[in-house]
């Protein structure tokens, strides 16, 4: 009796092993010739840098794009939505822009959500010509280069970073021309709002509160949206806190800080309205309760206070909430519908935009 | 009567520690701006204009989430008390039997699923803590033999199927919008704290420390052989039962309005025992007094060293851990 289950057991392994075999067996046929070609002519190749200074090298213009949220929008802003293979997850903060300007988006969403790392065999699978990974994802970059693929790390925690990521990535896919017209764009509106608000003594600037998913979370002094407040000349004033991601702050703080504007953004489930915080007793004493200054920061759409494309009308649309009187003239409305327009193929309006959220 | 010094010592402590993390945070509020609000919300007095957001930070922030501290201290302290007591273990507290990391699950699941309705946040972390009890006891009691050392190791696989759970919820939480709350929630904090979770909570806590405080004598019962505590006349099962129960409810409570906060129920029965000794007629009531002062010392610190607000098992752990291994040094040089 003893002796049968013995060979049970090791009749188990013996076909383990061999199913093990024959699975290898099937990958190492999948595996696609690696890109061996040595390219005659050094002037054919295309050479970028990508956020963290890395040299990409493409012997062609990138046809065949995996891309991972949040950085799908810079590769619609540059004309590229047919390259794609795969974009990452499907519920994220872009979804809502990107399943209307993809047109098969729900075909290329992977098949389930990754937020953390990547599965290698599966790229290499695919036979991408270019993987464009947000800086969130660098943990696997050592992995992917070993593995032969070309990677575009995209690290936008500042305006010129977000430049620099749509200009290298127009070379990688070809799109010079889209890649120095944004660029173009950008410096326009930057100097427009510097013109006006560099001046501007410290005194006499707003203090800014911008929370995150609940009205106790806030924005940290390497991210993006604290940036955006001080290049639009008002002060942030979680900009105290060292960090580069999201971080709890107690009410008693909030009171202490006092912000004359409250930015509540738009994405996550987030569940606290202006009205709800002008009309709780608990912040009836903030200058931004009793000026009734709490805004939700646009878009429905698409946000536009993290790095990303239409990032300059959230500068923009903040410039003009701080500084009314000195932005009179600027209409962000149109000025997002004519960006839209440029970039993304379709007016904001159109797409289904809105800067307040109602 | 050495003991009932230390009694009381300890009780003045614990109110010294509550009036310090009344006076200070980062809303500098001056002392006799205190006492005048302490004042007129005696007489019933309106708050003077200039006050009012002082009032606020102070009656309407900082003092029902130190109560707040004060009640989930105590019941941390005592539910590791009572854990520690029933299963003769000192290693045990409610993260061993899986009810914390149970909760935490609980309270992902539903960030993911809900958004962020505080309330069902809370129903799911205390419906899944009695979930994982629940295991835990099924399984661990199947086998009559051995029925505390399995109960542990069904605490143990309960634990980690649970914290599995939540390193998926992890996996798949937007990094943008629920990654950072599920997260802080895995480590604790006071700050949602106001005045209706103080009011809602404190039965709760009240009634069940005072059932567990009623019944103490059973735990050195119980913490005998089982064949002892039979021929005594108790039924070891059924208050063994009725234990685990009243701990479980009281951690999943406290873990629904302000996180897991590690380390607390884990550390404080050492404290206890080694001031008063392993007899929990004395244990229960010290556990609850050390457990307040440790929690009030820690949520003051982390409300009121950055600008941010720390997360509280950071603190508990970087301060409890040596502590623990200071008093196990101690504890053995006493012993020999």
């Amino acid at each position: 009796m003893k002796c049968k289950r013995k060979y049970k057991i090791l009749s188990f392994f013996i076909s383990l092993i061999f199913m093990l075999g024959t699975l290898s067996a099937c990958t190492t046929s999948h595996k696609t010739n690696t890109k061996e070609t040595v390219s005659p002519d050094k002037s054919d190749l295309i050479i970028c840098t990508d956020g963290l200074g890395r040299k990409i090298t493409l012997d062609k213009p990138a046809e065949k794009i995996i891309v991972y949220s949040p950085c799908v929008n810079f590769l619609c802003a540059l004309d590229s939505e047919d390259k794609f293979l795969e974009i990452g997850n499907k519920n994220t903060i872009e979804t809502k822009l990107i399943s209307q300007l993809v047109p098969n988006a729900d075909d290329l969403y992977a098949e389930i959500d990754i937020n953390n790392s990547v599965n290698v065999e599966h790229l290499i699978s695919l036979n991408p010509d270019l993987i464009i990974l947000p800086g969130m994802l660098q943990g696997d970059l050592d992995i992917l280069e070993k593995a032969n693929l070309n990677v575009f790390v995209v690290v936008g925690e500042n305006i010129e970073q977000i430049k620099d990521t749509m200009d290298n990535l127009s070379i990688a896919l070809g799109k010079e021309d889209i890649g120095a017209d944004f660029t173009q764009y950008y410096d326009e509106i930057l100097k427009l709002i510097n013109v006006r608000v560099s001046d501007i003594p410290y005194e006499d600037k707003p203090k800014i509160y911008f929370t995150g998913t609940n009205f106790l979370t806030t924005c940290t002094k390497n991210m993006f949206q604290n940036y955006l407040i001080e290049y639009s000349g008002g002060i942030n004033l979680s900009s105290e806190i060292d960090g580069s991601s999201w971080t709890q702050v107690s009410p008693e703080q909030i009171l202490a800080w006092n912000p004359d504007i409250i930015f509540i953004p738009s994405y996550g489930k987030t569940e606290i309205t202006p009205e709800e915080i002008i009309n709780d007793p608990k912040w009836k004493d903030l200058n931004a309760v009793k000026n009734k200054r709490v805004y939700f920061f646009p878009s429905n759409l698409i946000p536009w206070d993290y790095p990303s494309v239409q990032t300059i009308l959230g500068m923009l649309w903040t410039a003009k909430i701080i500084y009314p009187d000195k932005f009179q003239d600027i209409d962000v409305e149109q000025q997002s519908n004519e960006f839209f327009e440029k970039y993304f193929n379709d007016s904001f309006s159109n797409l289904g935009g809105a800067i307040s959220r109602n | 009567m050495k003991k009932q010094k230390i009694f009381i010592i300890s009780f003045l402590i614990l109110i010294l520690c509550m009036i310090i993390s009344f006076s200070v945070g980062r809303y500098k509020i001056p002392i006799n701006t205190i006492f005048y609000i302490i004042k007129a919300k005696i007489t019933g007095q309106p708050i003077a204009e200039e006050f009012s957001a002082a009032y606020t930070a102070f009656w309407i922030i900082r003092v029902p989430r130190t109560i707040m501290a004060v009640m989930v201290g105590a019941v941390l302290g005592v539910a590791g008390t009572v854990f520690q007591g029933i299963f003769r273990n000192p290693l045990v507290s409610p993260d061993i039997l899986g009810i914390s990391q149970a909760a935490s699950f609980g309270a992902g699941a539903a960030i993911i699923c809900f958004g962020y309705s505080l309330v069902l946040i809370q129903s799911a972390a205390f419906i899944f803590s009695l979930l994982a009890i629940l295991f835990a006891l099924s399984i661990g009691l199947r086998n009559k033999k051995n029925s505390i050392t399995s109960l542990v190791i069904a605490g143990i696989v309960v634990s980690s199927l649970f914290s599995a759970g939540t390193s998926i919820l992890k996996y798949l939480a937007d990094p943008y919008s629920e990654l950072p709350a599920i997260e802080f929630w895995a480590m604790g904090a006071f700050n949602k704290i106001a005045w209706d979770d103080v009011m809602h909570s404190a039965p709760i806590f009240i009634i069940c420390i005072l059932i567990i405080y009623a019944l103490r004598w059973y735990i050195d019962i119980i913490s005998l052989e089982e064949e002892e505590a039979i021929s005594l006349g108790v039924n070891v099962k059924i208050m063994r039962i009725i234990f685990i129960l009243l701990s479980t409810f009281i951690t999943a409570t406290s873990i629904a309005y302000c996180g897991i906060i590690s380390w607390i129920s884990l550390i404080i029965p050492h404290v206890g025992r080694f001031l008063v000794g392993p007899e929990h007629k004395k244990l229960i009531p010290f556990s609850i007094l050390i457990g307040a002062i440790f929690t009030v010392l820690m949520d003051t610190m982390a409300r009121t060293i950055t600008a941010g607000e720390i997360p509280l098992s950071i603190i508990t752990s970087c301060i409890g851990a040596p502590f623990l291994g200071y008093l196990l040094i101690k504890y053995n040089k006493a012993i020999k």
